[in-house]
């Protein structure tokens, strides 16, 4: 399937494009990497922007790109991740008369990777007629090797 | 509705399904954490209609779990109608003989035509840990040595030195395991986890790495992987309060002085 309709790239819990933000940082371990921290990120990014164009005959398929602040360490490794996301704003118009018939989708998740220390997720969505998802809640639970947590011998 | 499945390979049903296993807490328990799309169709053509989807996400050992579920809407289409879609319970459910993990979502539909057709989900699982062991990291700095892609890079056995009469003292093993997976290069080390399974309880076990035959290299000149000294040396006493020992951690080194 694919998404090259749109692309959306919503960054920052400081500049406004993500609210309810919070975080929770957890020192853990693991049995088969020498993962040592859990990281847990929540909060609702902004969507589609403006009123996106629609075509009453096709379903429009994109990408949605999700990037935190500088929330984690320079030299953080991503072991492993959890992403999860889902509607939290829709809007439906169907004032237009042939814009009656809608679909919204949140396809998958399909992608979450750290760097310079940001965490980023790509998210597959897609609509039909004149619908519009407006925000969408998010988590991101990251399983990360920190090299300054670690104290051999202790 | 069919029983969806994001542990089998491929995933049935499932959409982008992961999961990570951690240990937290003391006495440590296993947090295991599950997301993924569930993907489905409920449909709607007047009346409200309502089903039960369950996922199966994973497996725990144990029996004695505390959890945490949910659900969110993913997918919906309506045909220029009144509608509902909804999500009106989650949860989690134990098989408690094969310890499968199912998430239960309780969903329903409504509209001329209206279709729910997918739901992400994100469930804690927290268990108790049933078996014995001892893990934790082995690192040592990007100029000791490289590793060549073989695999396991250590052994690490657990077990009591003895030392016979007039004798030189050696290991006698209770129980080894084997780093797990390829080294990863950070903050001027390579690390990689270790664990041994399956260490008696109620004895303190000294646990002693090595390095496994050729699967490191570049060593400094004049130094060999039997060169290597790993520290600090450590005992570990497991107890039936406490099976695991989590962190028990070594840096490699090549010790000072005439080789």
């Amino acid at each position: 399937m694919s998404y090259d309709d749109f692309q959306y790239q919503t960054g920052g819990n400081s500049e406004g494009q993500i609210t309810s933000w919070s975080s929770v940082e957890l020192p853990v371990r693991a049995l088969d990497s020498p993962a040592n921290l859990y990281v847990r990120l929540t909060g609702i990014a902004d969507a589609l922007r403006g009123d996106p164009a629609w075509d009453p005959d096709r379903t429009q398929r994109g990408i949605l790109s999700i990037t935190s602040d500088f929330i984690l360490d320079i030299d953080d490794v991503l072991i492993d991740s959890c992403a999860n996301a889902g509607f939290a704003r829709i809007d439906h118009d169907d004032s237009s008369g042939d814009g009656g018939e809608f679909g919204m989708a949140l396809d998958d998740v399909p992608h979450v990777e750290i760097s310079a220390g940001r965490c980023s997720m790509r998210v597959h969505v897609a609509f039909s007629g004149d619908s519009d998802i407006k925000t969408l809640s998010f988590s991101a639970d990251l399983l990360i090797y920190r090299p300054s947590l670690v104290r051999p011998g202790t | 509705m069919p029983v969806l499945n994001a542990f089998s390979n491929p995933p049935v049903g499932v959409a982008s399904p992961s999961h990570i296993s951690f240990f937290t807490g003391n006495p440590p328990q296993q947090m295991q954490v599950f997301s993924g799309v569930a993907v489905f169709e409920l449909t709607s053509d007047g009346g409200t209609v309502s089903d039960t989807v369950e996922v199966i996400i994973g497996f725990v050992r144990s029996r004695n779990i505390q959890f945490t579920a949910k659900a969110d809407l993913a997918s919906i289409s309506n045909t220029d109608s009144e509608f509902l879609f909804a999500i009106d319970s989650t949860n989690i459910k134990l098989n408690e003989q094969t310890g499968e993990i199912r998430l239960v979502a309780n969903i329903a539909v409504q509209g001329d035509e209206s279709a729910l057709l997918r739901f992400s989900y994100h469930a804690q699982v927290l268990s108790d840990v049933v078996d014995t062991l001892i893990s934790g990291t082995i690192r040592w700095q990007e100029n000791v040595a490289t590793p060549t892609g073989r695999l396991p890079i250590f052994n690490v056995v657990v077990g009591t030195f003895l030392t016979p009469p007039g004798g030189v003292p050696h290991m006698q093993p209770v129980a080894s395991g084997t780093s797990e997976g390829k080294a990863i290069r950070a903050g001027g080390f390579w690390s990689v986890a270790y664990h041994v399974d399956n260490v008696p309880l109620g004895t303190s076990f000294n646990v002693l790495p090595s390095v496994n035959g050729t699967s490191l290299s570049n060593f400094p000149p004049g130094a060999n992987a039997s060169s290597t000294a790993f520290v600090t040396a450590r005992s570990v006493t497991l107890t039936p309060a406490m099976p695991i020992a989590l962190g028990v951690d070594f840096e490699m080194i090549i010790p000072q002085g005439p080789r």
